[in-house]
């Protein structure tokens, strides 16, 4: 049986047309803006849009009413409208928390992706989004560094060029690690370690561009499919079995996003560097012996945790069994966050002597953003801003003295709120961390 | 003009070509039909906490529970003016202040779950509260808080839970607002064994009234504190908000005292499981019971014994079908497992007569006297222990706790939240009135098939204030049909219509002016809440869903045509359908 509300109109092949069922089924339970189990009446806010904007159409299910307005011309693309829409880090909290309630009913991320399609279609994109565009286009990375500097952070390191040398894994930097000299320590303490594993590895220096999920952020589906496209003709250029990403933001990409832009199966295994290590380290290739005294609180970045979960598409349109349920017609993955990567990092800062792992209120599949992702930073940034406030004040609540994460947009953004606000505590990235403690007394087994 | 509600020229992301206004839409702004209006209100409250930018009215006009999407009809007929963020009372004076001086009416809501945030009428600003969010104080000595309208349940029980204290939580879920309940609405949650109603939960409390003044009410009109409901200050507390409460047409509270409960657990619930089937770590002071017996008098005779002795301190039944719900993510597990045959014990409709128990205790020895207490009253009462997988006894405890899945009830189909039928009366009651909803739902669910066919009749029942028996039907229509929509609304009408003529207890959801007129000499307690209305709003000013005492057509030829819809039900689902049709 086909259902009415469910299901697209006939003839709709715009990009909210998929997204009526979720849509009709959000009941405005606003869960969707509490994380599922709080902790403090401090800590329980989800999402930091409607934290910040207030109004429910900052909420996801209040995205989701915009959408229906949108697309049934009961409202206009506003300043206001587009703020609600955009002043989001797409980093799916609301998602996750939703389906508290609603399991496969609602699924406000999807919504999301193509509310923010649907903007682009119309060109209604804010300029500030545009010009990632245009810079991604152009230089294949959403800041619009130039292409020819992408590698400079590796400069007389020597590494291998996965594209012309025989290697096992190719080591992906991703945008945020190879424009930002803050991250190059990191990225050449995750090199110390690789080559003392003696993993056969190489880089992809300048061949190198965005993975594809910033531009499906924001809503530029034929662009991320373009990125995408290129990485996997890379992949096979190299003949790699494996990538090891330092990326949490492509990590996700690779996983979450590229299946909805119908790459569904690679030549090649996909790793997070923080996973790639811990594994190296758990089959006695590499032991890493250091100490840190005190005590450490981890945030999990949205990209590596709640928005890494493989997904795998489906076609199965909505039923109704017993007389009124709703349900899918076939198999079809309902994301509630819980394989996003959120061990490896810790059982890494775990591996330091003496380090007091403290957890946040929010953590794993209810991490609360830190404010970087989706287009806010660039577009609102006294919303991202505000976001990572409340990101380090929860830190902050742990006692820690340290923030440690392993994304290096969320450790950047982190960095500099930090400073502005002067925030006691210090933000780290974990091989950063790892770099400090332990090498180099990074101890080569195997 | 245009109001600049959240727009802001300074933007770096101004776009260039926006249009005022879409084309062929009906809705109001409140820059055009009070410019003076809305500057005062951007005055008061400044330029980011007012709209009337019409993607952000629509959020505020998602009429969740009926209309037929994919039409624009999913969005409500009334849809307020604009939509104001107020941070404290004398911000709230001053919008109602404003309104008034300008002919337009307000409605405050505070979490706004379902359709309660929706206005009822044209010119209606709505005040969302959601910045006055402070639990002002929390009192372990003396178990109360003062707490603000946007403090919600889940938040008070994590802080009230560190000093050994819980909050009522409502049926819509830890998610709503505690104040918004005690002061304005309905009330009741699957706690209320040992957390009672909000209708007394509700202690001293703050209130902008229709006319704009500010009152202290209880013991904080007389500067004595918020422990005391009825004075030494203005005691009228019970006139505020009857049994079903304003809905927001008396105005609006902008900070109570709230009673809270002794809670024995651990300060912190352990979590166990993956979300979103999240348990809690039960422990030898901490004990899960799910006990059935063969038929409903066995439930009856029991749980007079567990009020008595107070052994079990959460009561619940739950439909077995809507165990089921909880305990599966996805609807689509939950069919799977039925058409299996895989379903739990505990889900199966066979187990329908029963009681879900938790006892928290304080000591070892206490949870033994409990435990013991629990076993003499089953054995006595003819009933069985049913054995529960460990993983299912912690998600079903988490809930009775925390009432975080009680809105899974809903997860049946899109936008379906009708709760139909509060009956609020003497245990004794118990197997006739689950008799009466299992013969009225019958035809929906085994012929017409327009009801979700899970358990027969679909009553949450429990011992609400540890003494009143509290059933709550929950219909799951198809919204997305007329056909099953009407019948939906007839099934709750021929409940209501049941209670009234045998009778079988106060239905407490024949709220609304329309309703309140329908069967206004049994709930004669709405005549006088509308007298009350009349006195502290003689000009209207405030929205919601109160009885007014206004004459409604349909009121008025009611007492001729209600037995005809009575005796032929298929009039009554052909008005329902045809009120529906006209919605659209």
């Amino acid at each position: 049986m086909t259902v009415r509300s469910m299901t697209p109109r006939e003839g709709d092949d715009s990009p909210l047309a998929q997204s009526t069922g979720n849509i009709s089924n959000c009941w405005r339970c606003s869960h969707c803006k509490w994380v599922p189990s709080p902790k403090s009446k401090e800590f329980a806010h989800a999402c930091p849009s409607i934290q910040w904007g207030k109004f429910h159409a900052y909420s996801g299910g209040g995205k989701l009413i915009t959408a229906f307005a949108l697309k049934e011309h009961e409202a206009d693309y506003t300043e206001a409208a587009l703020e609600s829409i955009f002043a989001c880090t797409m980093c799916g909290a609301c998602d996750t928390s939703c389906k508290n309630n609603n399991g496969e009913l609602v699924e406000p991320l999807s919504v999301l992706y193509a509310l923010r399609a649907q903007v682009a279609t119309e060109g209604r994109s804010l300029p500030a989004h545009v010009t990632m565009i245009d810079n991604l286009r152009r230089e294949g990375n959403a800041a619009g560094r130039r292409r020819t500097e992408r590698s400079n952070w590796c400069e007389g390191l020597g590494l291998k060029d996965a594209l012309t040398a025989p290697v096992d894994v190719w080591l992906h930097i991703g945008c945020e690690n190879a424009f930002e000299p803050r991250l190059w320590p990191e990225l050449k303490a995750i090199v110390v370690l690789l080559e003392r594993a003696r993993v056969n590895f190489g880089i992809a220096y300048n061949r190198e561009a965005a993975t594809g999920e910033t531009a499906y952020d924001l809503g530029f589906h034929d662009e991320a499919r373009a990125l995408a496209q290129s990485m996997t003709g890379l992949i096979r250029d190299t003949g790699v079995r494996t990538v090891v990403t330092c990326s949490s933001s492509s990590y996700a990409g690779i996983r979450n996003i590229w299946p909805r832009l119908g790459f569904t199966s690679l030549p090649c295994e996909v790793f997070h560097v923080s996973d790639y290590v811990e594994r190296l380290i758990e089959t006695g290739k590499l032991s890493i012996e250091g100490s840190f005294e005190g005590a450490v609180t981890y945030h999990d970045p949205c990209k590596l945790g709640r928005l890494s979960e493989k997904m795998t598409p489906s076609k199965a349109s909505w039923t109704k069994v017993l007389g009124t349920m709703s349900v899918f017609d076939g198999p079809k993955q309902v994301l509630f966050g819980n394989d996003g990567l959120y061990e490896a990092p810790r059982k890494l800062l775990n591996r330091l002597h003496g380090l007091k792992l403290v957890e946040m209120e929010r953590n794993r599949v209810s991490s609360y953003c830190c404010g970087a992702a989706g287009g806010a930073k660039e577009a609102y940034p006294d919303f991202s801003k505000f976001a990572a406030e409340r990101r380090l004040a929860e830190a902050k609540a742990t006692g820690a003295s340290i923030i440690a994460t392993a994304c290096g947009g969320c450790r950047i953004h982190l960095s500099d709120v930090a400073k502005q606000i002067g925030a006691p505590l210090a933000v780290k990235g974990i091989f950063e961390l790892l770099a400090a403690s332990a090498v180099p007394s990074v101890k080569v087994g195997g | 003009m245009v109001m600049k509600g959240l727009g802001r020229s300074d933007t770096p992301n101004a776009t260039s070509h926006i249009p005022e206004r879409a084309a062929g839409r009906s809705s109001q702004r409140l820059s055009d039909i009070a410019p003076a209006a809305a500057r005062e209100l951007l005055e008061i409250l400044g330029h980011r906490n007012v709209t009337d930018d019409p993607a952000f009215i629509c959020g505020y006009s998602w009429t969740s529970s009926s209309g037929g999407a994919p039409s624009s009809k999913q969005l409500a007929e009334h849809r307020p003016v604009a939509i104001v963020l107020p941070s404290s009372t004398q911000e709230v004076q001053a919008v109602v202040k404003a309104c008034r001086r300008h002919n337009l009416k307000f409605r405050a809501h505070s979490t706004g779950t379902a359709a309660f945030h929706c206005v009822q009428q044209d010119r209606v600003v709505s005040l969302d509260l959601r910045r006055m969010d402070k639990i002002v104080e929390l009192d372990a000595k003396n178990q109360m808080a003062v707490i603000e309208p946007y403090v919600t349940a889940g938040q008070l029980q994590a802080e009230a839970m560190k000093v050994g204290l819980t909050p009522h939580i409502i049926g819509a879920g830890w998610t709503h607002s505690p104040l918004a309940s005690a002061t304005s609405l309905g009330g009741v949650g699957i706690g209320g064994h040992h957390t009672g109603h909000n209708v007394r939960n509700m202690m001293a409390w703050e209130w902008v009234t229709p006319e704009g003044d500010v009152i202290r009410g209880g013991s904080a009109g007389a500067g004595a504190g918020w422990f005391a409901g009825e004075g030494p200050g203005p005691g009228f507390r019970g006139m505020l908000r009857g049994m079903g409460g304003a809905g927001g047409g008396l105005g609006v509270f902008t900070r109570i005292g709230y009673k809270l409960h002794p809670w024995a657990g651990p300060p912190e619930l352990e979590h166990r499981g993956a979300h979103p089937q999240l348990g809690i770590a039960l422990n030898k002071r901490m004990r899960f019971y799910q006990v059935v017996w063969d038929n409903w008098e066995g439930p009856k005779e029991a749980v007079y014994g567990f009020m008595i002795s107070n052994a079990p301190t959460l009561i619940v039944r739950i439909p077995p079908d809507h165990q089921g719900w909880i305990l599966y993510p996805t609807n689509r597990e939950y069919y799977d497992a039925l058409m299996s045959g895989s379903l739990p014990e505990i889900a199966q409709n066979d187990n329908r007569f029963a009681w879900t128990l938790l006892a928290v205790s304080e000591t070892d020895a206490e949870a033994e006297w409990r435990e013991r207490t629990i076993r003499a009253i089953v054995k006595k009462s003819g009933g069985r222990f049913l054995d529960v997988a460990p993983e299912h006894t912690e998600v079903l405890a988490r809930n009775v706790i925390t009432s975080c899945y009680v809105p899974r009830a809903f997860r049946s189909g899109p936008r379906q939240i009708t709760s139909a039928n509060g009956v609020y009366d003497s245990f004794n009651l118990l197997p006739a009135v689950v008799k009466t909803g299992e013969r009225l739902m019958a035809p929906y669910k085994n012929e017409r098939k327009t009801l979700c066919k899970g358990s027969p009749e679909e009553f949450w029942m429990w011992p609400t204030e540890g003494r009143h028996f509290w059933a709550e039907n929950i219909v799951n229509p198809d919204n997305d049909t007329d056909k099953s929509a009407g019948d939906g609304y007839a099934f709750v009408l021929q409940t209501i219509e049941e209670n009234d003529r045998r009778p079988l207890g106060t239905s407490v959801f024949a709220m609304g002016g329309l309703l309140a007129e329908m069967y206004g000499k049994r709930f004669a307690v709405n005549t006088w809440m509308a007298k009350v209305k009349k006195t502290f709003d003689p000009a209207g000013s405030a929205d919601g869903i109160y009885p007014t005492g206004e004459k409604i057509p349909l009121g008025r030829i009611w007492p001729f045509i209600r037995p005809f819809l009575f005796r032929f039900p298929i009039l009554l689902r052909r008005s329902m359908q045809m009120q529906l049709r006209k919605a659209k």
